[in-house]
């Protein structure tokens, strides 16, 4: 008789016992950090002052949004450069994918030339358009200077424009890859057979394009899209080297200010709240994306 | 052999012998008493880095001890080595850090009187410039580090630009005043946009009006170019209940000036650091320049200057007050050496920092071009070898020599760095013309009483107390009226 509810506990925790090596490094790693600076949150934690700290409710919430004029400021900077980065990298990704999946011979390769940017560091990047930007000793001016185009050496960080530009330009040079490896495999997972019987209908290439791949690419495009906003959102390394957040404050990112607040003037607490202020946007912003996708499909149905 | 012989073969065999012996194990007991030991140092560039290498040799020669040297790049420096120390610990035996930050650091800090007394040890305190020994090495009273690096900012010009006929003539002709090096920030001002865009050396090169470094980073570059000009139209940082001075009349009629004047700077120098301006005075691209000391050493350098013997060296401008001109150059703001408080090796650090302190092995830091490390010591400025070690050496270390009654130090209080970074980050603003003068430093202004409330009022003001009877002392007070009646 008690064999069987033996058997049956058993197939209840056998699972749990297998994972929980995982389980117990996620939990330290990830769950315990994230619930302590939650918890930090709440706190008047600030290292440069000592290890003390009261319990001050809301106070770094309410301060981040109603009295901190330059994170506010970085939401607006990163919402600039998002902008355009994304549709940047949407259309190049997608154009590459779309020339890719009509080339026969030697794709492997070539797919594998075209994705060596996205496989370099962030920093690396930076650090490497840094110097192609350089005002004096950079590629890009001193070809200007030897082709005659410019007289002068020219500050491609000058203005606000011009320097969100740059980073823009950066971040699409560095990321459009993966949008086209993401574009591409989602192309390839398209039946051919649409395409046959399209043509066979008499279906012009834009109207296949229009009609069978944009229709059946929407689900991954969303998802790249979501994955490269989340990856924008976090957008630091580049900042850092590349501008170090000028001219001024305008290209400041959320990732770059919450860094400022935590590790330049040791508010540990108030640099916790900025991270889940942060969150909490990329969260409504993902929830906001997934709603308008569903009412589409709800239309399209 | 015969026996006699033999017997004085061996007899001077054996007195050899001995006497190698002797000569082996003598100076190895004595001069090595530290003998395998190594300290760790945590530096805040690779020059640095690198100017500790130059003693190496020596140190080990003479103590027997190794420096393993970590280097914190220097934006993230004050960060990190901040977390350590307030979370109670160090990895670090021998810490470098910038003087402005001591009342953050000094606490962490072994302090070494009772080490003089127990050791014996000299640090020859004497011979270390008045200025630097009365700002940069006590905490609480307490002294507790000996300066590393001795920076302050010096004035370069470029002599061709200043002497050609020709540009004294048009200089004349536009500004019914001589063309000389500036004396004050109006004639800096009308040198820069005279000299900006066209070739003042003789060439059809498109040439600038004069360099800065106006990046935030750090403990913000534009702070320190800001200062100066503050400084001598009367500024102050705080009043005496901490009440931030930083936008009175004083700093903006600095900062318009600066934003003025932003189309006779090179392109790209809202990103400049300490370096690119430095060389682009080398290079000859631009005339006028005031930065670090450390600058002399590559204008000197010829294996890299196109200006070395053409170059002169001065003091910043001032303003004219009443007919009499008041300078007031920063220490930008140095570096020190102290010894940590954690250390477990703290016997062998003091013995590591009075070796690298001492007049002979200090002047090889400090000579070398390569370290960024400025004269701190009386000696360095007067060491004959130092007097020639490249063209005009003697008439650079002079201007330095001269610069020293006038300068400012930093904010010395708790949170310096913030303070400096806050303010630095505004000034940029306003040279982005993302935001009026005024409207930068009362911005920044708000964020000081933001940090002064978080670090506590009251300490605050007993610890600017101290600074502003310091800096009285030094003849540097708030004067309201000045600003409006420098010319």
């Amino acid at each position: 008789m008690r064999l069987p509810m033996l058997a049956l506990k058993r197939r209840q925790w056998e699972p749990f016992a297998f994972a929980s090596p995982s389980l117990v490094l996620i939990a330290l790693v990830i769950m315990f950090p994230l619930a302590y600076s939650f918890y930090l949150s709440f706190l008047d934690f600030d290292l440069s002052v000592g290890p003390d700290a009261n319990f001050i409710g809301a106070r770094n919430y309410t301060e981040s949004i109603l009295r901190d004029g330059r994170f506010v400021g970085s939401i607006v900077n990163t919402a600039i450069i998002i902008g355009p980065a994304l549709a940047a990298e949407l259309v190049l990704g997608l154009g590459l994918a779309l020339l890719l999946s009509r080339v026969a011979r030697g794709r492997p390769i070539i797919t594998a030339l075209l994705a060596i940017p996205a496989m370099v560091s962030p920093v690396m990047a930076a650090m490497a358009w840094r110097m192609m930007f350089g005002v004096k000793y950079g590629a890009i001016n001193n070809l200007g200077l030897q082709l005659g185009i410019i007289d002068v050496y020219f500050d491609w960080f000058g203005s606000s424009a011009l320097a969100r530009a740059s980073v823009v330009l950066v971040d699409v040079w560095h990321n459009t890859p993966f949008m086209m490896l993401v574009l591409l495999a989602g192309i390839q997972s398209i039946p051919t057979e649409l395409y046959d019987a399209a043509r066979a209908d008499g279906a012009t290439p834009w109207q296949s394009f229009w009609s069978i791949t944009l229709p059946l690419l929407k689900f991954t495009m969303a998802v790249g899209l979501m994955i490269r906003l989340i990856d924008l959102t976090k957008l630091f390394g580049l900042i850092f080297v590349l501008t170090y957040g000028g001219p001024g404050s305008s290209t400041e990112t959320v990732a770059f200010t919450t860094y400022l607040a935590g590790f330049k003037d040791f508010r540990m607490s108030y640099a916790a709240a900025l991270s889940y202020v942060i969150v909490g946007g990329v969260l409504l912003l993902t929830l906001l994306f997934l709603w308008i996708q569903r009412l589409r499909e709800a239309r399209a149905a | 052999m015969r026996p006699a012989a033999l017997k004085v073969s061996l007899t001077l065999a054996l007195a050899g012998f001995l006497a190698a012996g002797a000569f082996y194990a003598r100076p190895v007991g004595a001069a090595r008493p530290y003998e395998g030991q190594t300290i760790r140092a945590v530096v805040n560039a690779e020059y640095v880095k690198y100017s500790l290498s130059l003693v190496e040799k020596d140190l080990y020669d003479k103590l027997g001890v190794k420096i393993e040297t970590e280097v914190i790049p220097l934006d993230a420096f004050v960060s990190k080595t901040l977390l350590e120390f307030n979370s109670g610990s160090s990895p670090w035996d021998l810490v470098m850090f910038g003087p402005s930050n001591m009342p953050d650091y000094g606490r962490h800090f072994e302090p070494l009187e009772p080490w003089i007394e127990k050791l014996k040890l000299d640090f020859a305190m004497d011979d270390i410039v008045p200025v630097f020994a009365k700002v940069m090495l006590r905490y609480q009273g307490k002294l507790v580090s000996m300066p590393y690096d001795g920076d302050i900012h010096i004035m370069y010009w470029n002599k061709v630009a200043f002497e050609r006929a020709d540009n004294q003539k048009k200089f004349k002709a536009k500004y019914h005043y001589d063309l000389k090096p500036p004396k004050t920030w109006k004639q800096w001002d009308d040198a820069a946009e005279f000299f900006h865009g066209w070739g003042w050396d003789g060439s059809d090169k498109k040439l600038f009006g004069a360099g800065a470094s106006y990046k935030p980073s750090g403990s913000g570059y534009s702070y320190h170019w800001w200062r100066s000009r503050f400084f001598s139209y009367g500024g102050q940082y705080f009043d005496k209940d901490m009440k931030p001075l930083i936008n009175t009349a004083a700093g903006v009629r600095a900062l318009e000036e600066m934003v003025k004047t932003m189309p006779y700077y090179p392109p790209g120098v809202l990103l400049f650091e300490s370096e690119e301006p430095k060389t682009m005075l080398v290079k000859g691209e631009v005339p006028l320049l005031y930065s670090w000391t450390s600058t002399g050493k590559r204008v000197g350098n010829k294996d890299e200057s196109v200006i070395a013997g053409k170059a002169g060296f001065g003091l910043v401008p001032g303003a004219e007050i009443d007919g009499k001109i008041v300078n007031r150059p920063a220490i930008t703001p140095g570096r020190g050496m102290a010894v940590s408080k954690y250390s477990k090796k703290k016997e062998v650090t003091l013995k590591v920092l009075e070796f690298i302190s001492t007049p002979d092995q200090s002047l090889k830091i400090v000579m070398d071009p390569k370290t960024i490390m400025d004269p701190w010591r009386v000696s360095h400025l007067r060491s004959p070898i130092f007097r020639k070690a490249f063209p005009d050496a003697d008439k650079y270390l002079d201007a330095i020599e001269a610069t020293f009654p006038y300068l400012v130090p930093d904010p010395v209080v708790p949170a310096a760095d913030e303070y400096q970074r806050k303010l630095s980050f505004e000034i940029t603003e306003a040279l982005a013309k993302r935001k009026a003068p005024k409207e930068a430093l009362d911005t920044a202004a708000a964020e000081w009483d933001k940090v002064t409330e978080r670090r506590g009022r009251d300490k605050q003001k007993a610890a600017w107390g101290e600074k502003l009877a310091e800096m009285k002392a030094l003849g540097i007070e708030y004067h309201p009226d000045w600003a409006a009646k420098a010319k």
